[in-house]
């Protein structure tokens, strides 16, 4: 990369990096208050309910084990598909011969 | 707080590594990097002060912390391994044909 | 409950699993199951339509693990949201790779083919668990299936030093651009508390905040990379052509549509209301634009013939997100606004078409020849008539000639974006002029004079497993040139109207009460003519600023000297000079006077894309931090 573009890319990174800094300290952007929650008024609940009933939707005692294998199975389905997907990518790109 | 600034730190540190560094393994490293700053960010949203791992054990000592976010995390890990995997296996093909990993060297397709 | 919403993912993924077991039992068990499971999708999708259109165009909330989505106020689980704009992607994604994997039966004989046909699976489920899902991380865990699969399938050709390195600045891009995803969806839980894209969407509208747009701003910017648009194309133009050509008409046909979608999807459904977005439609119109001018203008300058299928891929998408932009704009002619996005659904759905079948039979040229390059493909017409006539009628698809259907949907966007903004309706004609330049080419090329290396190889027209996808492709060109009102009546309007009426995605929800309507569109008023109205002032301008955009252009460029030399060699058949003189018609007087003209915003825009891996990694940042400034910020 040349200086100009350096430069530049320097400033697109501090311009990310100051907005993250604005949503982690400012309240009045819209902060997520750490370890707290629940002061957001419009925040949902879910995590509360998820801890409250996860044990009697699925029958598990760890919430997050309810929550990936039932509450969102979905996902752990697509998360050992794309587990396949790039086991079966690194065997094409891996494989012998092909010099065709 | 720290813990916000620590985990967007990372990622910045991980796209800058991107930016600024030529080999790559490190290019591949300072995704890594950026990878995690997003788990720890996860994770730091899913925190509540004093809270314990959201496991029923009878114990009635404060709040628990947010299960969901440690499930999002447990299936980014795995997606961010799965993408090493494969850079990974792309940079041995690269080696073999470019016989470097400098970036400034792969530059046949242009224009 | 209707299963119907999962069933397709499911035939993808079941065959993806079985194909490498089956395929060491027997090859040709593997392939009918590949077969099976790919042709008979697009009959479930079609179900799905019907039975959508059955119910007005409700969307189907289908729920992963339970029977409902209620068993709290708000969704709890993973959903499957169905609406018209769903169902019509999904019918796109599906129909399109049923024929891209019969073509591939004949097409492919390397070896690891039970790898490829596992991996066009996977490419195939993951796009279609992106259109149908209505989870945000959902979305992430799907796109991140997609890109995967398109990575390993852009290096397949692992020999050729061309497909790793593309396959590699494509790989670390997209990576950057998911990264940026998964940072943006924990912003949003972290502020909203729920990952249900609906949900999002009415938290977002009651209570819009700072943190929110920053996530939007992130979402923009890596689906846009997925998407191919100007600024973060360059990985396109180097992955698409590296790719063997069936999975180019999939990259090309699909995956850079996939994207466009969810962009669409987060930035309409989730975030259209509450707040004033009249700065990010903009700035996507822009960036649409500008994919218009670079990436048709630069179509017409390369010799490698998928080279050229892949820019002018970037400039075609380019259409559809400029019309998806202007439709973002609030206080537009609501009129213009409709036919807007009306035009770019149609397009989508033409181009998907046009490409897959480019890419298909410009495939079986290069497979018969063994070589890309347009200069060696002289006279090849009479060798392969049938072909070339599908390359020739795709190419005048993409230019927009009537009667195919690329004019009908380019139609409609001129008539949208010249009521919306002249100087954008200026570049959208000036875009189809670029691109009737770079397929201008395709025609002296293939019905030239015969080259040498076409004497020598004969090469014949493929088979029938190879004929068939491209004559029903080509069919279907035709058709939707011919009665475009089947499609537009049937799949765009209503997929146009879901989009529209962001409060029909959030209407199944508990807390939604009334429906909220949208800002600045009537519903589904008075429909807009097929073919559009003809404002003879409006057409004027356009015309009379392309005219000047020319002039500009002829302008700022050095005067011309025409040297006869390598340029020649790019759209006759590559013999030597006096062959040159015995062409009737000589080439020159059609492209080189346009290459003259535009040579120095030519020569800047190629020393831009320089092959630095490090540069296109600066234009997604790059992006990401104007998005943020323009919009985030705000």
């Amino acid at each position: 990369m040349n200086t100009i573009r350096s430069i530049l890319a320097v400033s697109a990174l501090l311009v990310i990096l100051f907005t993250f800094i604005l949503i982690s300290f400012n309240p009045g952007y819209g902060l997520f208050s750490f370890g707290h929650p629940e002061e957001k008024s419009w925040r949902i609940a879910l995590y509360k309910y998820y801890i409250e009933n996860g044990a009697n939707l699925s029958g598990g005692a760890n919430i997050v084990t309810d929550i990936v294998f039932d509450l969102r199975g979905y996902d752990t389905l697509g998360e050992a598909t794309v587990l396949f997907t790039a086991i079966a990518g690194a065997l094409a790109l891996l494989r012998r011969g092909g010099a065709k | 707080m720290m813990v916000y600034l620590t985990a967007f730190a990372l990622i910045m540190l991980g796209i800058a590594g991107m930016l600024f560094r030529r080999n790559l393994l490190k290019i591949i490293m300072a995704l890594s990097v950026a990878d995690s700053g997003a788990y720890l960010l996860l994770i730091a949203i899913g925190y509540r002060s004093g809270g314990t791992a959201p496991i029923l054990t009878g114990y009635e000592g404060g709040p628990m912390v947010d299960p969901l976010p440690q499930a999002l995390v447990l299936t980014a890990i795995v997606i961010g391994v799965c993408v090493l995997i494969m850079a990974v296996s792309l940079v041995v093909n690269v080696y073999r044909h470019y016989g470097t990993l400098d970036v400034s060297e792969l530059r046949r397709l242009r224009g | 409950m209707s299963h119907l919403p999962i069933c397709g993912i499911v035939v993808y993924l079941t065959a993806a699993f079985l194909t490498p077991l089956l395929y060491k039992a027997h090859r040709r068990v593997a392939e009918g199951v590949f077969l099976a499971s790919t042709l008979s999708n697009p009959v479930l999708q079609t179900l799905l339509i019907l039975e959508l259109s059955s119910n007005s165009w409700k969307p189907i909330v289908y729920t992963l693990g339970a029977a409902g989505p209620y068993e709290w106020t708000y969704p709890i689980r993973i959903v499957l949201e169905v609406d018209a704009l769903s169902a019509f992607m999904a019918l796109i994604v599906t129909s399109i790779s049923a024929a891209v994997a019969l073509f591939s039966i004949g097409y492919m004989e390397e070896d690891g083919l039970q790898k490829y046909y596992t991996l066009f699976l996977l490419l195939d489920a993951g796009m279609l668990g992106m259109v149908l899902t209505g989870d945000l991380f959902n979305l992430y865990v799907f796109l991140e299936i997609t890109s995967i699969s398109s990575y390993a399938l852009v290096a397949f050709r692992k020999h050729q030093w061309e497909a790793v390195e593309a396959g590699m600045k494509y790989m670390i891009m997209g990576s950057l651009a998911s990264t940026i995803i998964l940072v943006s969806i924990a912003l949003l839980y972290g502020e909203y508390g729920t990952l249900t894209m609906a949900q999002l969407g009415w938290q977002y509208r009651h209570h819009p905040t700072g943190m929110a747009r920053v996530a939007l701003a992130g979402l923009l910017a890596g689906f846009l990379m997925k998407g191919g648009i100007v600024p973060v194309h360059m990985w396109l133009a180097d992955a698409h052509p590296a790719a063997p050509s069936t999975i180019s008409a999939l990259l090309s046909g699909l995956v850079i549509k996939v994207g466009i979608y969810s962009a669409a999807r987060i930035a309409y459904s989730v975030f259209w209301m509450g707040t004033d977005v009249r700065l990010l439609g903009w700035l996507v119109v822009v960036v649409g634009a500008a994919s218009i001018i670079v990436g048709n203008l630069l179509a017409g300058f390369q010799r490698d013939i998928k080279r050229l299928l892949a820019y002018s891929s970037i400039g075609q998408v380019g259409y559809v997100v400029t019309g998806l932009g202007i439709a973002l704009i609030p206080g537009v002619n609501p009129e213009a606004s409709r036919a807007a996005l009306d035009g770019a659904l149609f397009h989508l759905l033409n181009h998907a078409v046009l490409k897959a079948m480019l890419f298909l039979s410009v495939g079986a040229i290069v497979h018969s020849l063994g070589t890309r390059d347009i200069g060696y493909m002289g006279g090849i017409a009479k060798r392969m008539p049938l072909t070339s006539a599908v390359v020739l009628l795709g190419a005048m698809g993409i230019i927009g000639a009537p009667p195919l259907n690329g004019f009908v949907s380019k139609w409609m966007l001129y008539e949208a974006t010249a009521i919306f903004n002249p100087i954008i309706g200026a570049i959208a004609v000036l875009g189809t002029a670029f691109s009737t330049v770079a397929y201008g080419r395709l025609f002296y090329a293939l019905l030239g004079r015969e080259s040498r290396l076409v004497a020598d190889r004969s090469p014949r027209d493929p088979g029938l497993w190879m004929s068939v996808p491209m004559i029903f492709l080509a069919a279907a060109s035709v058709l939707f040139g011919i009665l475009p009102r089947i499609p537009v009546v049937g799949l765009v309007r209503p997929a146009r109207a879901a989009l529209l009426s962001p409060g029909s995605y959030t209407s199944w929800l508990k807390v939604a009460g009334g429906i909220l309507s949208s800002p600045n569109l009537p519903p589904a008023g008075q429909p807009i003519s097929v073919f559009g109205s003809w404002v003879p002032a409006v057409f004027l301008l356009v015309f009379a600023i392309s005219i000047a955009f020319f002039l500009l252009i002829r302008n700022l460029s050095a005067s011309g000297v025409r040297t006869v030399g390598e340029g020649v060699k790019a759209f006759l058949s590559g013999e030597d000079e006096r062959d040159f003189e015995a062409l009737q018609l000589p080439g020159t007087s059609v492209v080189w006077g346009f290459a003259e003209a535009v040579k120095s915003l030519v020569n800047a825009l190629k020393r831009e894309h320089s092959g630095d891996l490090t540069v296109y990694l600066f234009w997604l940042i790059f992006l990401y931090a104007v998005l943020i400034l323009l919009w985030g910020g705000a």
